[in-house]
């Protein structure tokens, strides 16, 4: 228990967090669910009926589901790249002999985060375009004839989605990999385990808390991106994310859009939930 | 043995590839910036400066410019001053309600980007604010905060109770200690965490392409205009700034905490 005097500390000391956050987070939050459940007639007026005709647009809508599905696909195709990617690449940071080789390493995996998503993924723009760096070498090589149609097309938005999540990917890896003593793996060796065998039987399962921790972050964080697939492929790709930016901005119907945004939040918290949970399992299993 | 070659092997090709892909992007975006051709093209032609040289003689991208500096020099203190004080009570103070309190100020993080966006959207419009530098302000610290909370917390943890209560037995006033003891302990998180704050109010686009208007064009958002509607090939300079910049803070960062330690 806290005396009174604490407790005016405490209260004056998170004061400025919770103003701002109750002002510009929970209520926008609550008045976003609010209009959700509101409804816009074909005159375009918005009627504040409480009623779920929104959430029963996005169950019966089969538009929607293509978006889903989009979206369904994205996150289970940059996941997987991420991971069978991200950690050879994060094994091969933490255990680079000499200190500069990790240093540098280590920089190109944080840098991405230090630049803009809008550069990075501006970047994509300027090697798949129609005109870009790779249609222009294969053209000047002679190995094609005519620019390949790679801006624009789902490839793009999963290559472009995967360079930009990475590196979430990759650090919690590398922390986990590094809190690993390299002792184990070598006596697993000297006992006469084969390499593969020391791999499965060692090292993936001690570092499995770090391959949780970035699968989940990358599963929410595709979930939600928007910048990235609407800069290489336009507001009418089928994606979750990228409807909800379309019916607000395009077709100008918020209570619809507020109400995607609820599913699509939803969605996320029940995947954090779910890695929380898995991560516990694993934890416990390790420790 | 000759499995455990290939192996390894085929793990580090894998490793290169990805490092090469991780770079391929912001790499390309450098050299083109050095193309004299005036719009996108391949081979380059020639070495030229002269995008720089519009970049720096452009009105509208020296708006820009000097907006999301001004943004980022507003947001970046008051994002720490919030954040300092709020890691402080949470890691030092066990108090009702301190999860919920945890919960909320790392809440923004959590929330995709496209809805934070359209819920910032939707209710500064009713109060006018949309389109203003103050709404992308109010917008920037609600994005900010979950980071400097998290860096400077991470301070606050290593820090020992004991340097503090030493210096109150030694006749300091808890302002004094404060400020004398607590204030430079802190001094790595709180870089840590301002290096961020900057860097994403700096580059935010997510929340700002939303509540952003005409006369508030941050940097990121005419560089998202410019590739969407009419293109310039000034975004390339402009993202070599943004590159250049990384690279300066990242060895800010791996002498101030280690780089291995971000992660």
């Amino acid at each position: 228990m806290i005396g009174r005097p604490r407790r005016a500390v405490v209260a004056g000391l998170l004061a400025p967090a919770v103003v701002l956050l109750v002002l510009f987070f929970v209520i926008p939050s609550a008045d976003l669910f609010r209009l959700s459940l509101a409804h816009m007639d074909a005159q375009r007026a918005i009627h504040h009926d409480l009623s779920l005709v929104n959430y029963k647009n996005f169950a019966t809508n089969p538009y929607f589901h293509r978006m889903v599905w989009g979206s369904v696909k994205l996150t289970v195709a940059v996941t997987a790249l991420c991971l069978l990617l991200g950690y050879p690449a994060a094994y091969s940071m933490v255990r680079a002999r000499s200190r500069l080789s990790r240093t540098v390493l280590y920089a190109i995996v944080v840098s991405p985060l230090l630049i803009s998503v809008i550069v990075r993924s501006y970047g994509w723009v300027v090697l798949l375009a129609n005109n870009g760096v790779i249609n222009g070498t294969l053209l000047s090589l002679g190995l094609i004839e005519r620019p390949i149609r790679m801006l624009g097309t789902f490839g793009s938005v999963i290559v472009a989605t995967v360079h930009v999540l990475l590196p979430f990917m990759m650090l919690p890896i590398a922390s986990a990999l590094q809190s690993l003593d390299a002792v184990l793996e070598r006596a697993a060796q000297s006992l006469g385990a084969s390499p593969w065998q020391t791999f499965w039987r060692v090292t993936l399962p001690l570092s499995m808390p770090g391959v949780v921790a970035g699968t989940s972050l990358v599963i929410a964080l595709t979930l939600g991106i928007y910048i990235t697939p609407l800069l290489v492929a336009g507001p009418l790709q089928p994606l979750f994310a990228i409807g909800i930016y379309y019916v607000t901005l395009s077709q100008l119907d918020f209570p619809l859009g507020a109400a995607l945004s609820f599913v699509l939040l939803a969605f996320t918290l029940l995947v954090i939930a779910a890695a929380a949970r898995l991560l516990r399992v694993v934890k416990g299993s390790v420790a | 043995m000759r499995r455990r070659f290939t192996g390894a092997t085929a793990a580090k090709a894998l490793s290169v590839a990805v490092y090469v892909f991780l770079l391929a992007p912001l790499l390309v975006v450098v050299l083109a910036s050095f193309n004299s051709a005036d719009f996108l093209s391949f081979p380059p032609r020639g070495f030229s400066l002269r995008w720089y040289r519009a970049l720096w003689e452009s009105e509208v991208w020296g708006d820009s410019f000097r907006l999301s500096l001004l943004l980022t020099a507003v947001v970046t203190p008051l994002a720490l001053i919030i954040g300092t004080l709020a890691a402080y009570a949470l890691v030092r103070y066990s108090f009702p309600g301190k999860g919920a309190m945890a919960t909320l100020v790392m809440a923004p993080l959590v929330m995709p980007q496209i809805v934070l966006g359209i819920a910032l959207l939707n209710y500064m419009s009713g109060l006018g604010l949309v389109g203003s530098l103050t709404g992308l302000i109010l917008g920037h610290l609600v994005v900010t905060l979950p980071f400097t909370v998290r860096l400077v917390s991470i301070s606050v943890h290593n820090l020992d109770p004991a340097l503090e209560r030493a210096a109150q037995n030694l006749g300091a006033t808890p302002l004094q200690t404060f400020w004398r003891v607590t204030l430079p302990l802190l001094r790595p998180g709180i870089v840590a965490g301002a290096i961020f704050a900057a860097i994403i109010s700096f580059g935010e686009l997510a929340v700002t392409l939303l509540i952003a208007g005409a006369r508030t064009t941050t940097l990121p958002l005419r560089i998202f205009n410019y590739t969407e509607y009419n293109f310039d090939p000034a975004i390339n300079a402009v993202s070599t700034i943004f590159v250049v910049l990384a690279l300066v803070l990242i060895i800010v960062l791996d002498r101030l905490i280690g780089l291995v330690r971000i992660g």
